[in-house]
């Protein structure tokens, strides 16, 4: 029995694939976790019922709002543990001193959290953040003794793919480039795994969900 | 006959450099937009995650969210102001799409004002229209009786069924502006879960997990969505070009739905 004066009750839109049972809820699914892993597993999804579910989770929201004095915290647990260190470490970057040799300048740190946000919404692994002064930022990843350094500033970003003996490749895009930051980074991740480039191009996906491996 | 409703609008302006968007937060633009204090805001918990705000008017849901790479206008159906009968509950759709069309023709006025940004370089319009029915058979029945007969499509009890074509048209009202208009007929299985959650937001681990407590029920419902989106473009879209693109928009999905018989009251051109 539902006690109404001390429970408040959430709806939850749930799309399923029909290979999944009625309660067969995979981790994705969970509310509040639908800008976590779950873009990974968007190809499991009616795409257009995706865009449902988002919007009823910010009724979610709404409901919780309305009852609670403090603003709901299941976004914290949206981004995954290396994301979420990212965008502080962001954030921290930012708001340091002048002279402080970690502070980037507000349109690096722009730049850094659009082609971040770009990274985890095409489900990369977070990188971690080297500091280049105040006009760059880099991103990094290992693979073995492969490293990818992607250099980011206000206006450009380039990508380099070095072993320990040489660099292997560099690409350098401009700031026109960056805003199609989802086809750069792909070539990049082809790059830098070895893997072979395919696009499917319609142009017509408003979220712009049309690159695949 | 059939009651086709909206579940759900959203119009997104994507930014044309990273830094577009970089001075907006949710509560602002919402105020900017609506004029008027939403009924609550999440400001940036994290510089990856967006800000967000939302109200509500006459049984609509207006929200907006300003993420790191896009703006979004959200709209879906208002919950009701008390917890529901538990075995009540279902698929929530927008009963007023008059008051859903008067919030987008205000996002659209905003927007031809100059209250936004310039830099913008693509829009988006979507609106996913829904009826609930009591298996994939009738739901199958129902997508049939608004596709075109045209395609020859013949569906008996197949499921996951996703049609989907693309007519772009070429703005009449902005230069060099290519628009894709996609609609996209589908039968979906949905699942509609209601869980409690005690008062302050804890769980402890005797009162089991959110999802222990999970009331679910499953639904099918055929769905059409419309999705009118602008190509990307070297230029910038001006602030009187996004609302000239969206209210384009807006009517292609109008005289579409009639086209097609869903007839959504309220959202029809006038």
């Amino acid at each position: 029995m539902f006690d109404y004066s001390t429970k408040i009750y959430k709806q939850a839109l749930i799309v399923l694939d029909s290979s999944f049972g009625a309660l067969e809820l995979p981790p994705a699914l969970i509310p509040g976790s639908y800008f976590g892993s779950g873009y990974s597993k968007v190809a499991l999804y009616e795409p257009s019922l995706m865009d449902s579910m988002n919007t009823t989770m910010d009724m979610e929201s709404q409901i919780t709002r309305t009852i609670f004095s403090g603003a709901p915290v299941l976004w914290n647990s949206d981004l995954s543990q290396g994301y979420q260190e990212l965008g502080e470490a962001l954030g921290e970057i930012t708001e340091l001193d002048e002279d402080d040799d970690w502070r980037i300048d507000p349109p690096v740190y722009n730049a850094a959290r659009y082609v971040a946000s770009e990274l985890m919404r095409m489900s990369f692994p977070a990188p971690r953040i080297f500091n280049h002064g105040p006009k760059s930022i880099v991103f990094n990843w290992s693979s073995g003794t492969n490293n990818l350094y992607l250099t980011i500033s206000g206006d450009r970003m380039s990508a380099l793919i070095s072993s320990p003996e040489r660099i292997q490749r560099r690409i350098d895009y401009a700031a026109n480039q960056l805003i199609d930051s989802p086809l750069a980074l792909f070539y990049i991740e082809a790059a830098y795994s070895g893997k072979p480039v395919e696009r499917w191009v319609t142009g017509a996906i408003s979220d712009l969900q049309e690159l695949s491996a | 006959m059939n009651e086709w409703k909206v579940s759900m609008g959203r119009a997104t302006l994507f930014p044309a450099s990273p830094s577009s968007f970089s001075d907006i937060s949710g509560l602002q633009l919402f105020h900017k937009v609506w004029g008027e204090d939403p009924d609550n805001f999440q400001k940036q918990e994290n510089p990856l995650l967006p800000s967000f705000a939302q109200g509500r008017r006459s049984g609509v849901l207006f929200g907006c969210a300003v993420h790191p790479s896009r703006l979004d206008f959200n709209f879906g159906p208002a919950p009701p102001p008390q917890a529901p009968d538990p075995s009540k509950i279902t698929v929530q759709l927008i009963e007023n799409a008059r008051q859903l069309r008067r919030g987008l023709l205000d996002l659209f006025d905003a927007l031809g004002e100059g209250h936004i940004s310039d830099e913008v370089a693509r829009v988006a319009l979507n609106l996913q229209m829904l009826v609930v029915m009591p298996d994939f058979l009738e739901a199958n029945r129902a997508i049939l009786g608004v596709i075109p007969s045209n395609y020859g499509l013949q569906l008996a009890d197949e499921e996951d069924v996703v049609f989907q074509i693309n007519t772009p048209y070429v703005s009449k009202r902005v230069q060099n502006a290519k628009m894709n208009a996609v609609t996209r007929w589908s039968v979906a299985r949905l699942q509609v879960m209601t869980f409690s959650v005690p008062a302050g937001g804890v769980i402890s681990p005797s009162m089991g997990s959110a999802l222990g407590n999970a009331q679910i029920k499953n639904y099918i419902a055929a769905s059409v969505t419309f999705d009118a989106n602008s190509t990307p473009q070297e230029e910038q879209a001006s602030s009187a070009d996004q609302s000239l693109l969206f209210r384009e928009a807006l009517a292609w999905v109008e005289q579409r739905q009639t086209e097609l018989g869903l007839i959504v009251e309220g959202l029809r051109n006038v």
